[in-house]
């Protein structure tokens, strides 16, 4: 049964453990001095000198002396240092840092081997694995201190379990227990055997040659299959084990195991009495019939012990008195906070009826209301949580009840946050933060930290990063991604340009494009130096992003890319001039429609149309009047009819009447669709210049023309 | 690399729980942690991932500065009772889908695969050698009652209480609540000042927490989200320790600039639990807001404006009833119906009205026994 000491019993630590306590202290105190300054300075040598006296105390004592760590706890013999003390808490998290499970200084030591150590253990190594610091450790060839570093191997892998609270706080320390016991086990033989049914390990001991165990054996199988009482208190069930187990075991055997039961209890009589509060009379007494049944000598003072809970009515898990003071597992309290449970002055504030209310409503199991409670789990999820987290940090960033340290700190807390906003697209938060550090940049009070935590926020990685993210969750927060680019401004374009060039996803770089839209004419400046780009399609994409600005000032830029010889990037250029209304884009146009034919001429003839540009209308019905000698030539008269159509200017009609209404002998089946397309975009043209068609299409067998005329028929009508 | 792997498989289980399994940003993300992945496992045969104690442990060395991202792994996996995953080469993209899910899902369980194996760690100890014979002995029966359960089960009944300990009075309470924190992390050094320096405000927290949790088990919750409603509760009006305690024991109404003061509670509160590792961070949330009222008014006064958190509506119930029926220096404690009267009253305004009805009806099915 391992012993806790607290300050409290400060009386019981043995000599050595004292002294090494404050021998830890002075070894905390060099191991800071030399992480801090050169092996020269005083106040290195000074600490060193301090620690390495209290050492040579100590090996007066002993030869050796073994810290053993089990996390943030420092452990000698069986004795665990007070966890509450930060002294022994920083110095095993220093030693826990590398690794390291247990630290062995022997007699011989010297200050600058104590200094190598503390050099070792101060260095930070976070991506060094447990062989390398072992291998560093080895290599600083210390012969009086021996390191053994933490066996990862030891912890076994349950597959398939789950606890629904693991949460073991006692893991590392049952480490370092089966390390010092030399119990521990780093093959797959023993898995614990606190995990073995009673009558299992019986049956198993009873095999044992009695020959070739001895009394500390016993105290070991007792220790570790009671171990659970190191934790907390001993319960029934605890005791119903091990009296199984021992009921199972041959009688010789029945007899060591018993004595070393109560070898191992006697050891503290406090955690015994406290454990014993749990166990029912019923179960101490039948311990108290098998120790008297295997005549097993028990020390005085647990016997009374025994006596007085086998005479008591069990009042299950209570909590005993000492000296006024109420012994909760092993906290004290102190007398006057005893004083506040009582009755007495519990009435002070709570009368006897709410008294009983609230007993009532403790005993009350409410009946679960229907409600729809997935909806409140996800207000309680952790990223839900984390948001109102945030926001509440933030609150406090803005109140004046932080000093400056705390203001870092809580810098440095949404800092990490941050991280996970940007991943999950809460880009809210993202700019709730950085408003809030723009606000402070400007107040006296935090200026300085506010701007420096910006520039990070502006920094390049920062911006990169966002912009990644923008690639995964961008287009499912479309709106919260735009909010947070217009809030950075200027600051983004470029990186947000540069994403559009290089994203191979045509679906992003719609969002990209999209975003960039959005801008305005604030995109305008790092667009045109991109407009010098050599590759085509950043051209086209520059043009198309200026298509939405009305300011004329970019007409002269985008003139030159007119006549640009890849097709793709001139339209680009034509419809931003067309978007202003430059005369130039319309001048080009129509030199292209004059001169090109087949493909290209169709996009630029469908140009004219989409942009509704009416001054082409001549151009294109000389085109429309070229002779169609063949089906093909026919068939290219569509686009033209389909522009035309969409420009609705009635000078087209008398071309159009001839085309459409005339009988056609030939190419009948291209003639027909040349009609329909006409009839498509009939109520394009001005009702009173179209009744003609009108009324032939309501005559026509053709269902679309037809319908389209009734359509046409009934709105002039009506 | 595991870092980066962990980050982005992380925000995809983040991506999971906010939208949804099949969410796009969810298929982006478990892609890039699935590449990263693979080129970890052509390093090695398994990516071994071990919880012990506050640490994580990859592939036999600790991971150091994990990260918000780390630590939210940690967490999920906690919350789902597993502290091992090994995963094997030649893990398929859907295996790791469907981790992902798991570890998103707040009731799902974290299904093992062919390449992904999920557990719990155990120290390996032995206390002697063991003959051949016993090893196969050693095979024990799978489902035997561990001490880890026994374990849980202690918790559970410290944490969502007070009937199956069958208490006898609010001291019971009080231990119980030392016990349970105790267990979870050192809260108890954060209450114990508020304890020395107000004696009301620690029974007031004490029956909050009772309150609290006596709505939130009749809401359905249950496990880690009423535990987590417990300590907030409990922790709500910690920000008082930072008040003098002539303010907090004033036996004459307070002048402006007291109430000015005292109004700053929240404030100092959520300023001291936010620092505090390990405390839930739902805490923090409810010490801020729990006198925010649910039509948005009340105190702080959030810049952006706030919705009030669940947990704070039903904490502000709770504190509201017991401060009210509670004898103050300065007035006596009011009765109980007309203490509900009052909350009905402000049900719209000063609180959620689903609440309130729910509180209504469970106090008077309670008080009526």
């Amino acid at each position: 049964m391992v012993i806790y000491i607290v300050a409290e019993n400060a009386d019981r630590i043995p000599l050595d453990a004292r002294l090494l306590g404050d021998a830890i202290i002075e070894l905390n105190i060099s191991r800071r001095n030399v992480s801090i300054y050169p092996r020269d300075h005083p106040s290195v040598d000074k600490s060193l000198g301090r620690a390495f006296a209290f050492m040579e105390k100590l090996f007066e004592l002993r030869p050796e002396i073994t810290l053993a760590v089990a996390k943030d706890t420092l452990i000698i013999d069986d004795y665990y240092l007070d966890k509450k003390n930060p002294v022994y808490r920083e110095f095993a998290l220093h030693l826990s840092d590398m690794s390291i499970s247990h630290v062995t200084f022997v007699t011989g030591l010297g200050k600058e081997e104590l200094y190598a150590f503390h050099r070792f253990i101060s260095e930070k190594r976070d991506s060094a694995s447990v062989a390398d610091l072992e291998n560093s450790f080895r290599e600083l060839n210390l012969l009086h201190i021996r390191a053994g570093f933490i066996d990862y191997g030891a912890f076994r892998f349950v597959e398939g379990a789950s606890e629904t609270a693991a949460k073991d706080p006692s893991l590392w320390e049952r480490y370092v227990y089966g390390l010092l016991e030399g119990t521990l086990q780093t093959n797959d033989i023993a898995d614990g055997i606190v995990e073995i049914p009673p009558d299992m390990l019986a049956r198993f001991v009873n095999r044992m040659v009695v020959a070739e165990h001895k009394e500390e054996t016993y105290d070991s199988v007792i220790t570790s299959y009671v171990r659970r009482s190191t934790e907390s208190a001993f319960t029934s069930r605890d005791l119903r084990r091990l009296l199984d187990f021992i009921n199972g075991l041959r009688p010789e055997l029945k007899k060591q195991f018993l004595t070393s039961t109560v070898r191992v209890v006697s050891k503290d009589l406090d955690a015994a009495y406290k454990s014993l509060r749990g166990v029912s009379v019923d179960e101490i007494i039948e311990l108290l019939g098998v120790i008297n049944e295997q005549k097993v000598v028990i020390p005085d003072a647990l016997k009374n012990l025994l006596d007085k809970f086998s005479l008591l009515p069990w009042e299950g898990v209570a909590t005993p008195l000492f000296g006024g003071g109420l012994l909760v597992d092993d906290i004290f309290l102190s007398p006057d906070i005893v004083n506040l449970l009582r009755e007495d002055q519990f009435g002070a504030f709570i009368d006897s009826t709410y008294h009983k209310e609230i007993q009532k409503v403790m005993a009350f199991k409410a009946p679960r209301v229907g409600s729809d409670t997935a909806a409140w789990e996800q207000e309680f999820s952790e990223e839900a949580i984390e948001r109102d987290f945030n926001r509440a940090v933030l609150e406090v960033l803005r109140s004046d009840v932080i000093s400056s340290e705390e203001y870092q700190e809580f810098v440095d807390l949404m800092r990490e946050q941050t991280e996970q906003f940007v991943w999950t697209g809460q880009y809210g938060r993202l700019i709730d933060i950085v408003r809030l550090l723009s606000e402070h940049e400007k107040d006296e009070r935090f200026s300085e930290k506010a701007s420096e935590a910006l520039a990070e926020y502006y920094s390049d990685a920062f911006v990169g990063g966002l912009i990644e993210s923008f690639r995964v969750v961008g287009r499912q927060v479309r709106e919260e991604a735009w909010k947070l680019c217009d809030f950075y401004g200027e600051r983004i374009i470029p990186k947000l340009i540069d994403a559009l060039i290089d994203d191979s996803s045509q679906v992003n770089r719609r969002f990209f494009i999209g975003i960039l839209k959005e801008f305005g004419d604030r995109i305008i400046p790092e667009v045109l130096r991109k407009l010098g780009d050599s590759r085509w399609y950043v051209k086209r994409n520059m043009l198309y992003i200026l298509g939405d600005c009305q300011t004329p000032d970019i007409v002269p830029h985008i003139r030159p890319y007119c006549r640009h010889e890849n097709r793709k990037v001139s339209i680009e250029a034509i419809k931003c001039l067309l978007n202003v209304g430059d005369r130039y884009g319309i001048d080009a146009l129509k030199d292209y429609i004059r001169s090109e034919s087949g493909e290209a001429a169709r996009e630029w003839i469908a140009l004219a149309g989409a942009y509704r540009v009416r001054e082409l209308v001549p151009d294109l019905l000389a085109v429309l009047r070229k002779r169609a000698l063949t089906g093909s030539d026919l068939y290219e008269k569509i686009p033209v009819v389909k522009a035309l159509g969409e420009i609705g200017d009635p000078r087209a009609l008398d071309a159009l009447r001839d085309l459409v209404l005339g009988k056609s002998i030939l190419f009948r089946n291209v003639a027909e669709r040349v009609r329909e397309e006409f009839y498509r975009t009939l109520k394009q043209y001005p009702l009173p210049s179209v009744k003609d068609f009108i009324e032939a299409g309501l005559k026509s067998k053709n269902k679309l023309i037809r319908e389209e005329s009734e359509r046409l028929s009934t709105k002039d009508q009506g | 690399m595991v870092r980066s792997f962990l980050s982005i498989a992380m925000s995809a289980v983040s991506n999971c729980s906010l939208y949804s399994k099949d969410h796009a940003s969810v298929e982006e993300l478990g892609r890039k942690a699935f590449s990263i992945l693979n080129t970890l496992l052509e390093e090695s045969e398994r990516l071994e991932l071990m919880i012990v104690g506050e640490d994580l442990i990859v592939n036999k060395s600790p991971l150091k500065d994990i990260g918000i991202q780390g630590k939210n792994l940690l967490k999920r996996l906690r919350k789902k009772g597993i502290t091992r995953v090994d995963i094997l080469r030649g893990v398929s993209y859907a295996e790791m889908k469907q981790w992902i899910a798991g570890i998103a899902s707040v009731h799902e369980e974290i299904k093992g695969s062919a390449h992904i194996k999920v557990g719990t760690v155990d120290v390996r100890i032995g206390g002697l050698r063991v003959d051949g014979e016993f090893v196969a002995d050693m095979a024990v029966p799978p489902g035997l009652p561990s001490v880890q359960v026994e374990k849980v089960k202690d918790l559970y009944q410290g944490v969502s209480p007070f009937k199956k300990l069958n208490m006898t009075g609010l001291e019971d309470i009080v231990v119980n609540f030392i016990l349970t924190f105790k267990r979870e992390v050192n809260i108890l050094k954060l209450i114990s000042p508020v304890k020395s320096y107000s004696e009301y405000t620690y029974t007031h927290a004490t029956n909050v927490t009772v309150l609290s949790l006596f709505q939130a088990e009749s809401l359905g919750f249950k496990d880690d989200l009423l535990r987590d409603i417990g300590i907030a509760a409990l922790l709500h009006d910690v920000g008082k320790l930072f008040m003098s305690k002539e303010l907090l024991e004033k036996k004459v109404a307070l002048d402006e600039w007291e109430r000015s003061e005292i109004r700053l509670h929240p404030v100092y509160g959520a300023k001291f639990l936010a620092k505090m590792d390990g405390v839930p961070r739902l805490a923090t949330i409810v010490a801020m807001e729990h006198h925010l009222r649910y039509d948005g008014t009340g105190y702080p006064v959030y810049a952006m404006g706030k919705k009030q958190h669940l947990c704070s509506q039903i904490v502000a119930i709770a504190d509201f009833f017991d401060a009210l029926r509670s004898q103050r220096p300065y007035r006596k404690a009011l009765e109980v119906k007309e203490v509900l009267a009052l909350i009905k009253k402000d049900a719209g305004s000063a609180f959620n009205p689903f609440l309130v009805d729910n509180f209504l009806r469970s106090m008077q099915a309670a008080l009526s026994e």
